[in-house]
Formats: structure tokens, sequence, C-alpha cells
């Protein structure tokens, strides 16, 4: 329905699963293929960054800041005349990291209450839909910046921050999805048949939801980097001297008629990986839809 | 009610012999483009001036279909792939969008299954009838409510003037059905299609929804393009009958021939199991398998895979390899079945 | 219709009180305590003794008991008086009133040239789906989702400001500052916007009423338009009202690098200063206007769509 997809994270096509399970062998989508590509790229990257790092990526060397590209530094040396390609190499990991482990929580946590919600019903699903209701519209950013001045700048405040808010949506869908699931006949045809229940939500209940509930979290994985990004920019997320390539954007700002491969680069680095999980997650919500 | 006399009297007089409605040797197929499928291929129906013709067969044959081309409201993902339509002799499928705008609700009304799902939600029902008549005619809008009050009161609405406020939800199946024939009929087309119009109601609702129909057609001596999966419907209302089976018509003629003593398989199958000749504490019949769709055709006669007749009869090779054409049985009564052969006089009845 | 609101009502007015609480003890849950920070905040001297905080506390009223300093702080609240920063020493309510004005207005405009840009474009993915407009129109919507707006607001300020010298490179004076920041916020609300309109869009062209209007002879764009958008409208209003409130406080990045005092500036600024009167009147003033703007949405769509009028409460 239209509705459904009014959510911001609109991203999700406004289809429900499809009953009873998508086809084994279906042909992936062209996005999750090229999403999943890329994201090997940048995972591998991440991996062995600080082994490919040609230069130590905090080593200042303030004789040669801000040189253009050359042979030595394939993308030049930024303000504190440190390697750029060595920091790009590096910058990824935190953010990245902080934004899975954050959307694992936000994933179980939301799909808990969605369920429990929709089978309890009566008061506790109205009061948790309304809490749910209320805190989708919260600006993540916001909520963040209000933890973190309360409990000081750290991964842990990050990851808290975040996921006070990020659990809602999983909420919604994963209520959505067992109710409609639970509906279904196949689990009518089953529970006639006598399986118990958790043999059905082992069985059938699970596996028909994972679907759409992994899609949505690739989908807001990029949305969650994005936002780490942003928190560092300000100097609120991830610390230095940790690389990051939010940070090093920043920091690269005033130089940036200088050389703008400072900025550009990291900005570069963020839109593919957070571009390649976007496909992912589309790709996933896609497959088996159509031919 | 003198427009409506006149236009009736018009008809009456009209040359019956010219059909109001000729559909052509229609392909219609379905899908994206490079990969649709056909759904009908190679219909041929025709409608005449004041006729009542009832379009049969089962879920998927291309009957919906059939009535959306005529007026070229197919999906999106249709399309026309050939044929001809000729509608009081001017080429349907030769217009553009403001010559049928003027042929739409002005010349050909059609109803369709879900009168609910056919009126805006948001927007009262007074307001969508009289759309098609400030479209048509140009009246203004106290002219136009005045008429669709009338009409609503022509096809049984209670409370008319209250009612034409309302909001579509507050319509049951029967009103709301109700309401769709009355703006179908209110610029008082030559002809109505009706896809089958009361598949979603309750039964003594259906009957009430057949009679309106017939009374409006009598009256306006309007052609009527009946379709339906119903026998029972069928019987009560129509002079000819066309029997569709996987995008093709497999048997017509007049409606009573065709009840009584249908020459096809299928239909004779249709009439079985239809419990329209049903003897109590007999076995309800089915018929066997399901309906193909145009995707799985292969050589042959498409009704042979289920068909009684070809599977113990001397005909069966020619069942297999090749397409029947529709042949004439008797007068205007035709068939497309190997089995069937022109038969004598005294075969009628 | 009218016991719905009602009950929206209250919720409403709950929701306020409770988030009236939890900004009042903003300070307390906080490290550091309110009266010594108001008291470094003012004095330039690191060390203070005990008697000047002493004073300074009671002078702020921290030896009351809680619920008694919680209700005059609702009190002073209700009347508009926030207190004064601790930063700037300047009645609360005004610097927030401003910042308000100004990110109510950098969020309208952006997100309506989203709007302007993606109704056609989501239109025309609608018409032909899987056709070449709607692939192109979501490669654009995948792109933009994960282009982080930090990226974008150099980019923009390098090539417009300091290469072309078109448009301001910071600050708030004049429409030209209006210009790349709300470009810059525009792209993601242009996505989801787009997204949601060519849903909205298949619906309604697929829709039996349109086939049904249109079988009376109604042109296919006069149909669209007299009966499709209303429908179809409903759907892309939420998302507009949803990123509304989103925006009000969630453009704090842009805000930051184009030197806008909007609300998130602001808060951000109070964060850094730990400027506690601030922090609590915004984070009222954001939950209570994204409270306020979601009840708004529920009351629209019973207004736009009669047929809900009677399924809710009922």
């Amino acid at each position: 329905m239209a509705l459904e997809a009014a959510l911001p994270d609109a991203a999700l096509p406004s289809r429900s699963p499809q009953a009873p399970r998508r086809p084994r062998f279906a042909r992936p989508h062209w996005t999750l293929v090229a999403g999943a590509l890329l994201l090997v790229l940048v995972a591998v990257t991440l991996c062995l960054g600080p082994t490919l790092a040609p230069y130590d990526p905090t080593a200042q060397t303030l004789i040669r800041r801000l040189k253009p590209p050359s042979e030595a530094h394939w993308l030049g040396t930024d303000h504190l005349g440190r390697d750029v390609l060595s920091r790009l190499l590096v910058g990824g990991h935190f953010a990245v990291i902080i934004a899975a482990v954050t959307l694992t929580l936000s994933a179980v946590f939301g799909t808990l209450i969605g369920v429990i919600s929709s089978r309890k019903g009566g008061l506790v699903d109205e009061i948790a839909m309304r809490s749910v209701d209320l805190l989708i519209s919260f600006p993540e950013v916001v909520v963040a910046i209000f933890l973190i001045a309360l409990l000081g700048p750290g991964y842990g405040t990050l990851i808290l921050a975040l996921t006070v808010v990020g659990w809602t949506p999983f909420a919604r869908l994963a209520r959505g999805l067992a109710i409609e699931i639970n509906a279904k006949p196949y689990i009518r045809a089953a529970e006639i048949l006598g399986c118990s229940r958790r043999f059905i939500i082992l069985r059938h209940i699970i596996p028909n939801a994972i679907g759409p509930i992994s899609a949505m979290a690739f989908l807001r994985f990029g949305h969650k980097m994005i936002t780490v990004g942003g928190l560092s920019y300000i100097g609120l997320g991830i610390q230095p001297p940790h690389a990051d390539w939010a940070a090093m954007m920043a920091e690269a700002q005033p130089y940036i008629e200088r050389a703008p491969l400072l900025v550009v680069c990291p900005g570069l680095a963020i839109f593919l990986t957070a571009l390649s999980v976007t496909w992912i997650g589309q790709g996933l919500s896609q497959t088996g839809d159509k031919p | 009610m003198s427009v409506v006399v006149s236009l009736a009297e018009r008809r009456a007089t009209a040359a019956p012999a010219e059909p109001l409605l000729a559909i052509e040797d229609l392909h219609v197929a379905i899908g994206p483009p490079g990969r649709a499928a056909p759904v009908i291929e190679g219909m041929n129906l025709e409608i005449r001036r004041s006729e009542i013709v009832a379009l049969v067969g089962e879920s998927g044959s291309g009957k919906s279909l059939t009535a959306l081309s005529a007026t070229r409201l197919l999906p999106r993902a249709a399309e026309i792939t050939r044929g001809r339509i000729r509608f009081d002799g001017e080429d349907v499928l030769a217009m553009g969008p403001r010559a049928l705008d003027g042929l739409r609700g002005n010349r050909i009304g059609m109803i369709f299954q879900q009168p609910q799902a056919m009126l805006d939600p948001t927007c009262r029902v007074g307001d969508q009838v009289a759309e098609s008549l400030r479209q048509h005619r140009g009246l203004s809008r106290e002219a136009a409510g005045a008429r669709v009050v009338e009409l609503f009161r022509e096809v049984g609405i209670p409370a008319p003037e209250a009612r034409a406020r309302d909001f579509p939800y507050a319509f049951s199946g029967g009103m709301a059905q109700r309401v769709m024939i009355a703006a179908a009929l209110s610029a008082d087309p030559d002809l109505l299609i009706a896809d089958e119009p009361t598949t979603a109601l309750d039964v003594t609702v259906q009957a009430q929804i057949l009679r309106l129909l017939h009374e409006q057609c009598r009256q306006r001596r309007m052609s009527l393009l009946l379709i339906s999966h119903d026998l029972g419907i069928v019987a009560a209302l129509a002079d000819r009958v066309a029997v569709m089976y996987a995008g093709r018509v497999i048997e017509e003629g007049p409606a009573r021939a065709i009840l009584s003593a249908p020459r096809h398989p299928y239909t004779r199958a249709l009439i079985e199991c239809s419990l329209l000749k049903r003897d109590a504490g007999g076995r309800l019949v089915a018929l066997p398998g399901s309906a193909i769709s145009a995707r799985e055709l292969s050589h042959g006669c498409r009704f042979q895979p289920r068909c009684a007749i070809a599977a113990e009869s001397p005909h069966n090779h020619d069942c297999c390899s090749n397409e029947p054409a529709l042949a004439c049985c008797h007068g205007s009564h035709k068939a497309r079945c190997w089995a069937v052969k022109p038969e004598p006089e005294e075969a009628q009845q | 219709m009218w016991h719905f609101a009602l009950r929206r009502g209250t919720v409403l007015l709950l929701t306020l009180l409770l988030v009236s609480i939890v900004a009042f003890l903003i300070p307390y849950i906080g490290e550091g305590d309110p009266a010594l920070l108001v008291l470094r905040a003012r004095i330039a001297d690191p060390n203070v003794d005990q008697t000047t905080l002493e004073a300074m506390r009671h002078h702020l009223g921290l030896d009351r008991p809680l619920a008694v300093q919680y209700f005059a702080w609702l009190g002073d609240a209700l009347r508009g008086d926030f207190g004064l920063s601790f930063i700037r020493r300047a009645p609360v309510a005004d610097m927030l009133g401003g910042a308000l004005l100004v990110s109510i207005t950098l969020a309208l405009s952006a997100l309506l040239i989203a709007l302007l840009v993606s109704a056609p474009l989501g239109t025309l993915a609608a018409m032909r789906p899987g056709g070449r407009a709607d692939t192109a129109a979501t490669l654009l919507t995948q792109t933009l989702i994960a282009v982080p707006e930090y990226w974008m607001a150099p980019m923009g300020i390098l090539i417009f400001a300091l290469w072309l010298g078109w448009l301001p490179s910071a600050g708030w004076d004049g429409p030209s500052s209006l210009v790349l920041p709300a470009l810059v916020l525009a792209l993601r609300p242009l996505a989801y916007f787009t997204r949601i309109i060519r849903a909205a869009m298949i619906d309604v062209l697929d829709a039996p009423y349109i086939t049904a209007a249109r079988s009376r002879g109604l042109g296919l764009r006069q149909t669209v338009l007299r009966h499709g958008l209303r429908n179809g409208a409903m759907p892309v209003i939420t998302l507009f009202a949803l990123w509304l409130a989103g925006l009000l406080g969630g453009s704090v990045v842009v805000e930051v690098i184009f030197a806008i005092p909007g609300m998130g500036r602001l808060i951000y600024e109070a964060v850094i200063n730990k400027d506690i009167p601030v922090l609590q009147a915004g984070f009222v003033a954001i939950v209570a206007l994204a409270v306020v703007i979601n009840t708004l949405v529920d009351l629209a769509y019973l207004a736009i769509n009669p047929a809900l009028r009677h399924s809710h409460g009922a």
C-alpha cells in the first residue's frame, strides 16, 4: 500500500512479502549484484587498509603540507602533511562498525518490540505504537546531540544515541509483518495440522519476515553511516586521533580551494559505501519481484 | 424523459441490419513490451441495435478485456495488437483522445464489477455522476444536479436528493451499482457494456439490478453487452449469447438455442455445471482441469485437453492438430468444434 | 471524528508533559553541577570557593525540592520564559524564536524545491513503470540517498561561491544566502518524495475509479487532476510533514557549514558551551513541534478522506 511507503524510510517498495517464500533460485536483481560487488570492494579495502597504506596515516610531515597528487603521494597530502591515500584507506572503520552495530541493535530491538506488540495487542500495542509514531519523526541527529550533551562524546554514547530513535521503523515493519504473516492461510494450516508455536515461528514466520527486515536494515545502513559522519563532522562523533572520512572532510574545509581533493575523496568514499549498501537493500527487496 | 423517448424512437427506426458494435479479429496481448503474451486471439463479436448480447466464459477467458477494448480503456500493460473495432460505422481504433472522450459515456456506457471501487472515495456521489453530464451535455451545475436526482429516481435509489450528497462509503453494493448505472446512463448511450455487474452482489440484490438493467434497455431501446460467467443471469436477459474460451468465441447464437441445445462440449459442460438443469439429489458436475491462459496454447483445438469428446472420439487427430473454424450449425447458431456438422432444419429444439 | 480528535489531543498533551519533565531534568542528568556550570560561564576564574557556590546555588533556587523547581520552571516556560542563556545572557525564548524562524524558512524552501522537482519526475516515472523515465528516476533516487550533505555542501561552496562567485559561501543575509543551503538540503527529500509520488501515482493511475471516470468520457488528464490528485496526495502530505519536522533540528550540519543561525546550530552550540537553558528549551521546542506536526497530519487525513471519519473512533 502506498501509505506504508510514506514513512521516511520510504525506500521500501510498496509490496507485502511474497507468500509463502521467495523462490529459492530467483535471479537477483542487478542492484543486488552491483551493490554486493561494490560492498566487497569496500570491505576488502577496509580490512586490508592498514596493510595497503603506503604511509602511517597519523604521521605528520609539516614540510609537505597540502601537496598535490604525485608519485610519492597518489592523492596528495593534507594540511598536516599526512598522506591522504593512507588516511582514506583506514578512515572508514569506525563509521562502518558503529553503523553496523547500531543497525543490528535497532533491528533486533525493534523487531522484538514489534512482534511482542502485535501478539499482546490492546494497551501494550497502543502504547508501543504511539511511542513509535512519536519517535519516528524525531531528527536522529538532534536526539544524538542531546544524548552526547548529557553523556559526553564516545562510541558507546554514539551507538546508544542512534539506537534510541533507530529502532522505531523496525518495530513498525515487524509488527506489520507479524500481523500479515500470521493471517496467512499457510499459518492457519500449520496450526490446524498441530505444529507447535515455536515450530511455526522458526520455520514459517521468521524466514518470511527476515527478507523485508534485512532489506530495511541495508537500506538504512547508508543513512546511519552518513549520520555518524555528520556527527563526526561537527566534532561530536568519532574523535581524533582516529581517522574518519567525515572528520577528514571537516578538517579540510578551510583548505578547500587549495586542495579540493581533500574533501572530494573522503566524500566519495562515504558515498560509494552508502551506495553499495543501498543497492544491496534495494536488490534484496526486489529480487523475485520482477523478471 | 422526452429526450429519452425520442432517442428510443430514433433507435427503433434506425437501420436494423447494420451492427452497432463490430469487433473483428481482435488480438490483445498483455505484458512488458517485447514479451507480451496474447490473451485474446481472433475475437469476433457483433452487437446490433436494441439487442442484448451476453458474453460468457470462465475467468481468464478474455471477456473483460474485450469489453475494455471496445472503448480503448485497456490497462496499461495490455495492448491491441491486431483487429478492427467499428462503432456505428466509425473506426474506434483510429480515434484520437478527444473523439474517444466523446464516445465514452456518451455513446457507450460501462458498468463494472465492484461498484464501490469505481467511485472516488473523496468525492460526493452526485458530483461524480454529474461530471459526465456537464461534460457531454454542457449542463450547468444546477441543471446537472437536478438531472442526477431524476436519474437516481429512475434507477430506484430512495431519497435521491439526500443520497446524491453522500460519499461512496455510505452506499451498499447494490445501491452503489445503481449509482454506477445512473452514471453510465446519464448521457443516454446507444450501448451499455456491463462487466459482471452482479457478481459482487447478494443474490436478492442481483435480481433487482438485472431487472433494472432489463427495464432501462427496453425503455431506451439501448443495446446491452452483458459479460458474465453466470448462465442464470444470461438466461434471464440475453437475446444472443457468445461463449468465450481461451481468447476466442467458441460458440454463439440465439440465447434459447445455446442454452437448450448447446453444440460445443465446453458450453455443454458449462450448462451442466451451472445447475440450470439440475435434478434434485443429483451429483454436482465439475469440469476437469482449469482454463488455460493464452500462453500455454498449442496447436489444435484449445479445448482439447479438457474435452470429453476429444478423449474418446475418432476426430481426435483433428482436435490435436488443427483449430476448428467457427462453423454454422443452424441459422445463426455457430460452434467451433470438429464434432459439429451443419444440420438440417429439424435439429432446432 | 471529534472523538478521534479528542483522543489525539489528550495524547498530545500527555506527551508534551512528559517531554517537559525530561527537558527539565537535562541539567541534572548531565555531568556537572548546574550551579558550577553557571558560575563557570559567568566568571573567568577557574577556582570557585564554596561560599560563592552556595550563594549561586541558592540564587538559582537549586536548594529547593526537585518538584518545586520543576513546577517553577514549568510555570515560567508556559509564560514563554525559558530563562537566560548562560553564554549570551539573553532571553532564551527570543533566541529560540529567531532560530526557529530561520530553520523554518530553510526547511520549507528545501522541501518546496524537492517537491517541485519530484512531482513531475515521480509522475513521469509512474506513467510507464519500467520505462526510461522510471529507470532514470530510480537511479537518481538511489544515488541521492547515498550522498552525504556535508559532501555536497562544500562542493557547492567550492563551485558556486569560490570558483563562480555567484553565491555567498556562508552567512545569512539576504535571499542569496538561502539558495545553496536549500539546494543541498533538498537533495535527500527529493529522492524520497520521488519514490512516494511514483508509488502513489501508480496506485492512482491503475485505480478502478479512474477507469470508471474515463469510461464516462472524462479525459485522462482531467480525471487524474480532479480525482487522482486528492487520493494520491495523502501519502505525499504525510511525508512532507514528517520531513519538515525532521529538518527543523536535523539540518544542523548544513547550518554549521553555512554558518546559518538556525535551530540545529543553536542546539549544537549549546552543547559545546554547556548552555543548559538553551538545551532545555530547544529540546522542548523540537519535540513539541514534531508531535504537533504529526497530529496535524493525522487530522489532515481525516479532512481529505471523508471515508476515514467513519472508521476512526467508531
